[in-house]
């Protein structure tokens, strides 16, 4: 008997199994896709805040171990004035995996520009890892004044595009001049350079107009907390666009409800965290998501049956972003959804278990293969229309026994 | 329950919920650095426990909670302290 455990999930490998960077057509290497889904997904790395001091750093190593082993691109290391230093964080996770790209959270206020290019080019000079960035314009205003910054939203996603053109340009090995609103640089170069299949991956956290223009300026992939498949548009210019999103997912409604229940149980000091951080937030994100009602009609809901998009852990201050939460089966549609709609970045949260990613896996697998048939069913038609429904079932069966007999193999070999 | 008796009640209830000495109740809290939005979420469940009430999510405005006089004046607009 073959015994399981996560660092050999047995199910089919994301590319060609080797594990290691993929060499594309233009010689750039890059972390393979993920779940072999032709998308990329991202965990995120637990906060500092909250955990204990003593054991986080082998929690969160840990953790990124799960990501890579599952066969992620990378995690997400976010960032804001109670957390420990992103960078540092990052480190930590190159130091203990083995290909898994940090996904860092950069924000203006806190590093100039040549700082941060200067971390990517360290990072890739001393360890030969590509790290993503995630760049944040900066939602609670009292972490911005605090440091003395009052810059107002939109301008602050206009500081931004300064900000990621100047790193850009020193990454790409330029000599930079820029006279800018905010940052003055003359005649810079960075040292050591980067090689460049090392250049960093791009997101900027937005979905404002001003969040989503920053973004094109600057060739990142604009990032945002989705509403529901049924309310959410094309990305603009049908551009493509990331999703940060949890997944909670398991062979019926009832059994994943249970386990979101029990994860996320109400809590009344959540919720007083979370109406207070919404008071201090000038996110367009985080307003919007706190206006909605957990009772949002769902686009392949009955009355009957629960929303699968929740706020629940949004709203009991546990996560920022949504979740979906269902059968294999009914995810699986949401996801695809998000897919046709030009998702092909989604950023998972933290997840509690290694275990959570096979359930994922079954998740994303089978939105790809859903995703597929139905652009190839749609072939040259308007891609403006929204999705519809395929009422074909997912090839869930397949994916689920796998999954069980994984688990039970694991559970036999323990 | 007077407004006086809240004020007492909650520089005792701020002082040992965040370690702090709250030096008068005209004091800006925030300005003074006493508290953050962390702080003030402590703050909140312990005047719900405190004063045995559930404040509407609605209402937490920090300029609510600006100073242990201005707490004191919403709790008395929501009733908490007339029991």
């Amino acid at each position: 008997m073959r015994t399981f455990s996560i660092d050999d999930p047995g199910v089919e490998p994301t590319d060609d199994g080797s594990g290691e960077m993929k060499e594309t057509a233009s010689g750039e290497h890059q972390c393979a896709d993920s779940f072999g889904t032709g998308i990329q997904v991202f965990a995120t790395t637990p906060p500092s805040s909250g955990s204990v001091r003593e054991s986080y750093l082998a929690h969160f190593t840990e953790v990124a171990r799960w990501s890579e082993a599952a066969g992620c691109v990378g995690t997400l290391v976010y960032t804001d004035n109670r957390l420990v230093d992103p960078w540092l964080v990052s480190q930590a996770i190159i130091a203990s995996t083995k290909r898994v790209c940090p996904l860092v959270a950069i924000q203006p206020v806190y590093m100039h520009p040549y700082s941060a290019a200067k971390m990517v080019a360290s990072l890739g000079f001393m360890y030969g890892r590509r790290v993503w960035l995630n760049i944040v314009a900066g939602g609670f205003t009292n972490d911005l004044t605090g440091l003395g910054d009052y810059t107002a939203h939109d301008a602050r996603y206009e500081r931004v595009k300064e900000y990621g053109q100047i790193m850009l340009r020193l990454l790409a090995g330029e000599v930079v001049t820029l006279h800018g609103e905010y940052y003055d640089v003359k005649n810079v170069r960075m040292t050591p350079t980067l090689p460049e299949p090392l250049r960093p991956g791009l997101l900027l956290s937005g979905s404002s107009p001003a969040g989503v223009a920053a973004a094109r300026a600057i060739g990142a992939v604009p990032v945002k907390y989705p509403k529901p498949p049924g309310e959410e548009g094309m990305g603009e210019g049908n551009v493509e666009f990331g999703v940060r999103i949890g997944i909670i997912a398991r062979e019926t409604d009832d059994e994943a409800w249970h386990v979101a229940r029990d994860r996320f149980p109400e809590d009344r000091v959540g919720q007083i965290a979370h109406s207070v951080a919404m008071k201090v937030s000038d996110s367009r994100w985080h307003h919007q998501l706190s206006r909605r009602t957990i009772a949002t009609a769902s686009s392949n809901g009955t009355a009957a049956e629960p929303n699968p998009y929740w706020l629940g852990p949004f709203q009991n201050y546990k996560t920022f972003c949504p979740y979906l939460v269902g059968s294999y089966e009914r995810i699986a549609g949401l996801v695809a959804d998000y897919m046709l709609l030009g998702a092909k970045t989604f950023i998972l949260d933290v997840p509690p278990c290694a275990d959570e990613f096979l359930h994922a896996r079954v998740v994303f697998r089978a939105a790809a293969g859903r995703s597929r048939e139905h652009a190839t069913t749609r072939g040259a038609t308007s891609t403006d229309d929204p999705p519809d429904r395929d009422p074909r079932p997912l090839q869930r069966p397949n994916d689920a026994a796998a999954l069980h007999a994984l688990v039970h193999e694991r559970r036999l070999a323990e | 329950m007077t407004v006086s008796t809240t004020i007492d009640r909650l520089q005792l209830l701020i002082g040992d919920a965040l370690t702090v000495d709250v030096p008068g109740a005209d004091v800006d809290l925030f300005d003074a650095g006493l508290i953050d939005s962390l702080g003030l979420v402590t703050i909140i469940a312990e005047i719900e426990v405190e004063f045995e009430v559930e404040l509407s999510l609605d209402d937490f405005d920090v300029d609510r909670f600006r100073t242990i006089e201005r707490i004191a004046e919403y709790l008395a607009d929501v009733g908490a302290t007339a029991r």
